[in-house]
């Protein structure tokens, strides 16, 4: 069990998290409201959401730097709600990594050590660890700001694993980072959270960054968890318009279903018609969604359209490297689709008239 | 327990938390301290400007008395007439130094930093003294010209000594200011106008002047506050008819219950107050912060050979100005006799071996009093920052603007307060309470309490919180982090405020002039005072004068290297 660096000097456990309906404010403003989620031991676990949706607050009151007005926050069994930031174990890595300056990188690391009171010899063998364990090794001696950006940001994870911490906070750990950095160390992150086999807590605002390194993840907007889920979940069947629309693309269409010649078909407001297979049930009110991908352009010959396909005029293209998305006006209907980008064959134009049809397996219900 | 818990960071404040009860002590503490020392002493003043003498019953007639006495009416606009002209002059010599280093790639650079700190090593009425025998009617400039040319110059009759000296004392905080403003410029403001057009003066007339124009009001509503509430260079220069000297000659010669010197007080407070809402309310549209990423200042070029040669000649020009003072002091601290020549007849040792000798009791005392009033300084300024960074105190902004205010009182009036406020009070033994050293003390402090609360207020507000909450997080309790992170953090900028507070404590004179009740009391700065008044301790005045000067310059050079290792120790860090 237990990883090949950190040996016995670092020994860390694997626990459960419960958040159990957390709810606080600032002022009049609700940030967080009747917050629940558990998290596996072990698990690499995001809070995904835009700005100002509650996931800092949610993380920062789980470190104790926020403190909840109801509900509580229990760490293997054990409820640290009412505990001082001090007292709760929990390991933090800061957006900035908060580093300080006058003290030598072993120093930073030697920290939580020195306010534990360990003995010396122990205090020392542990910074080792944790320094050979993030790669950092050689460095114990240097000033925080002889170090790059990634450097810095291993150092604050050394410094957090140091006093074995019950779970590991991640806050936003990847957003001080240049483009190309950020997937190394992406990877790295995913790497080192699996080694030490720590219940760990990601807050991060990019999708990307959550589905990558993430078993699941809760989306989270206006104080609220919208989802909980594994990417693939939530990509496939968002609970609802907000995590649809967070979590990539979507075209969403509002409507009835009709019976028609051919069958029942779903009747969007602007009047677009899309099939609906036989043995689906579309409960009342629901919203129609599929993704940019999940439509094929068939035809740009439109008097060829057939049932089920919508015709329309592209009006614009957008390059994304291995797909081309196209903007179709199909009846005062906006719609995109995907088409892979193959080198060689020319795509389509804004302007050019189209047939766009919808596999209807690929099409997801949203409740009203 | 779950008591004491309650009470630690709550939600959203990012890192501040409820009030403890040590933070109510603290602040009550604080405010105790500003009420007793500041609002009370001042509110006394005003007090007794607006009650009729004996009665204490409300009256204007003592302002009425102020205007309708000649000598009063002159007073006022003398002293305007000189602050204003301080600030002219002190633009004349400001303007072209900041302009020379900001907008070219220029060699001189280091000594027009040098030019605008040497006059602050010098209290202005030390260098009053050495003026006079260089530019006095009977000077070496005067003499010398008279010689040569057959004419005098009247640098330093009456009113023209008083803005001559000041303007060459005080010029360095417009020039601090506004290079500091023009360095403040974002290089795209003057890339974005070439890009559209605009060159040269036009360039700088619409788009640099404009942007740097608060600086320089700043500095210009400064210097104009400090020369008018100013009170030893007007009364060593032996210039009398101007409203501080007028409140002082009141109280020491009249006594403390004539109304006049209050009213002069209240008059100074309201001209400072007024001169400082003015600048504030002339650059509140104009302010723009401009720095975005990388700054930089506007663009330098390199300067042809004819105007290197000029900018040498301006900067030369200036460096003699400013070291006169500093020259003829050292001269005078060495001089037999120095009269009616352009130097003196010979040179001696003797004044140092007096001021050392009998006097060595001044620079003892100043010692004592500018390190405790430091110390006072940084422990306060600390606290008042903490209370107002870090904390969700009701009511601690105000304790800031409080101490900030001493900025508008004059040390004369804050002088004039302590005498009234705390000479009726007595202690066990009868001893007035305004008649104890700590007194001056505590004067001292509470003027330089406002620049060294800016030092602490800024070496706190550099230390990001999650610095703090990094240490938390790792098991550190409050106090703890105080003392590992907060404090070694800080190091730095409170050396560099205390130090900035003792060596402006060390040579302040207008308050202690008030406050000084027996001579084995008296700091460095009054025991020079009492040595010029007399032709014989002349001598010994400029040695204790050098001694002064090598004091201050001593502990800003000190305070600089601190910054300086401080700011390398933890390089690119904040």
């Amino acid at each position: 069990m237990a990883d090949p660096v950190l040996k016995s000097d670092i020994q860390l456990k694997a626990v459960d998290l419960r958040i159990d309906d957390v709810s606080a404010s600032y002022g009049d403003h609700r940030v967080l409201n009747h917050i629940n989620l558990d998290v596996r031991p072990g698990e690499f676990f995001a809070l995904l959401g835009p700005s100002g949706c509650g996931k800092t607050t949610l993380l920062r009151t789980i470190a104790g730097f926020a403190q909840a007005e109801a509900g509580r926050i229990v760490v293997g069994g054990s409820d640290i709600s009412r505990l001082p930031p001090w007292k709760r174990d929990v390991g933090m890595v800061f957006q900035s990594y908060a580093l300080w300056p006058h003290l030598s990188v072993a120093r930073n690391v030697a920290f939580g050590l020195e306010e534990r009171r360990l003995p010396r010899a122990d205090i020392a063998r542990r910074v080792a660890t944790a320094l050979d364990f993030v790669g950092l090794g050689q460095l114990g001696d240097r000033r925080p700001s002889e170090l790059s950006g990634g450097q810095q940001q291993r150092v604050a994870l050394a410094r957090t694993i140091a006093i074995e911490p019950k779970i590991l906070l991640l806050d936003e750990p990847l957003s001080n980072l240049d483009a190309k950095l950020r997937i190394q160390v992406r990877r790295e992150l995913r790497n080192l959270q699996q080694r030490l086999g720590l219940t760990t807590i990601l807050v991060t605002h990019d999708q990307e960054e959550a589905n990558t390194i993430c078993d699941r993840v809760a989306v989270m907007s206006a104080g609220e968890v919208q989802q909980i889920g594994t990417p693939a979940e939530l990509y496939e069947q968002p609970a609802n318009l907000f995590v649809a629309q967070f979590l990539g693309t979507a075209n969403v269409f509002e409507g009835r279903v009709v019976s028609a010649e051919t069958g029942r078909v779903f009747e969007s407001s602007s009047g677009l018609r899309f099939p609906i297979a036989t043995e689906v049930d579309v409960p009342d009110g629901a919203r129609l969604v599929f993704r940019p991908q999940d439509a094929t352009i068939v035809t740009n010959d439109t008097a060829a359209a057939g049932a089920g396909v919508i015709s329309g005029r592209i009006v614009y293209r957008e390059f994304l490297g291995s797909t081309l998305r196209y903007g179709i006006q199909a009846d005062g209907a906006d719609l995109y689709v995907d088409a892979p980008f193959k080198t060689g064959v020319q795509p389509l134009a804004p302007g050019d008239l189209v047939g766009v049809s919808i596999a209807e397996n690929s099409v997801k219900w949203l409740p009203a | 327990m779950t008591r004491r818990f309650a009470a630690i960071p709550l939600l959203g404040s990012i890192g501040a938390g409820r009030a403890t009860p040590g933070q109510v002590v603290l602040a009550l503490g604080i405010l105790a301290f500003l009420v007793l020392f500041l609002i009370w002493p001042v509110a006394t003043v005003i007090w007794v400007a607006f009650t009729e003498k004996g009665s204490g019953a409300f009256t204007l007639v003592n302002f009425y008395d102020f205007a309708r006495t000649d000598l009063f009416v002159r007073a006022f606009w003398n002293s305007f007439y000189v602050s204003a002209m301080a600030v002219v002059f002190a633009s004349a010599f400001a303007l072209p130094l900041a302009y020379i280093t900001s907008r070219f790639a220029f060699r001189g650079a280091a000594i027009i930093q040098i030019l605008g700190f040497l006059p602050l090593i010098m209290p202005p009425f030390v260098g009053a003294v050495a003026l006079q025998l260089f530019f006095g009617r009977n000077g070496s400039v005067n003499l010398l010209l008279d010689d040569w040319f057959g004419f005098k110059v009247p640098f330093m009759d009456g009113l023209n000594g008083v803005v001559f000296v000041q303007s060459i004392h005080y010029f360095p905080f417009i020039l601090i200011n506004l290079s500091a403003a023009l360095r403040n410029i974002d290089r795209s403001m003057e890339e974005a106008a070439q890009n559209l057009g605009s060159s040269g003066f036009r360039l700088f007339r619409r788009i640099v002047f404009p942007l740097a124009l608060p600086g320089y009001v700043a500095g210009a509503s400064l210097v104009f506050v400090k020369v008018f509430d100013d009170l030893a260079t007007p009364l060593l220069l032996n210039v009398k008819d101007m409203l501080a000297p007028q409140a002082y000659l009141r109280v020491t010669s009249i006594g403390i219950t004539d109304p006049m010197g209050y009213v002069i007080s209240v008059v100074l407070i309201v001209t400072s107050v007024a001169a400082m809402w003015a600048s504030s309310l002339a650059t509140r549209n104009i302010d723009y912060a401009t720095v975005q990423r990388g700054g930089g200042g506007i663009v330098r070029r390199r300067l042809k050979p004819w105007e290197t040669a000029a900018a040498y000649a301006v900067i030369t020009l200036i460096l003699l100005l400013v070291l006169a003072p500093h020259f003829g002091l050292l001269l005078l601290s060495f001089a037999t006799i120095w009269s009616f020549s352009p130097l003196p007849d010979a040179y001696t040792v003797a004044h140092y071996a007096r001021v050392f000798g009998e006097s060595s009791l001044y620079i003892k005392n100043t010692l004592i009093y500018a390190s405790l009033a430091g110390l006072i300084d940084i422990a306060v300024g600390t606290s008042i920052a903490y209370l107002v960074l870090r904390t969700k105190l009701p009511g601690r902004v105000s304790l800031d603007t409080i101490a900030t205010a001493a900025l508008a009182i004059p040390g004369i009036v804050l002088g004039i307060g302590y005498l009234r406020a705390y000479y009726g009070v007595q202690l066990w033994d009868g001893t007035p309470i305004a008649s104890l050293w700590i007194i001056i003390v505590l004067a001292l402090a509470i003027r330089r309490l406002p620049y060294a609360l800016r030092a602490c207020h800024a070496a706190l507000q550099q230390i990001s919180v999650s610095l703090e909450e990094a240490a938390e997080n790792l098991g550190a309790t409050k106090i703890r982090t105080v003392r590992r992170v907060v404090i070694p953090l800080m190091t730095g900028g409170l050396a560099a405020g205390f130090v900035t507070s003792f060596a402006t404590a060390a040579v302040e004179l207008s308050a202690t002039l008030m406050l000084v009740q027996s001579n084995s009391d008296a700091p460095l700065a009054y025991g020079l005072y009492v040595f010029m008044q007399s032709p014989a301790g002349r001598g010994a005045g400029a040695a204790l004068g050098v001694i002064a000067v090598v004091i201050v310059a001593a502990s800003t050079v000190f305070s600089q290297l601190l910054v300086e290792r401080d700011r390398r120790s933890k390089a690119g860090q904040g």
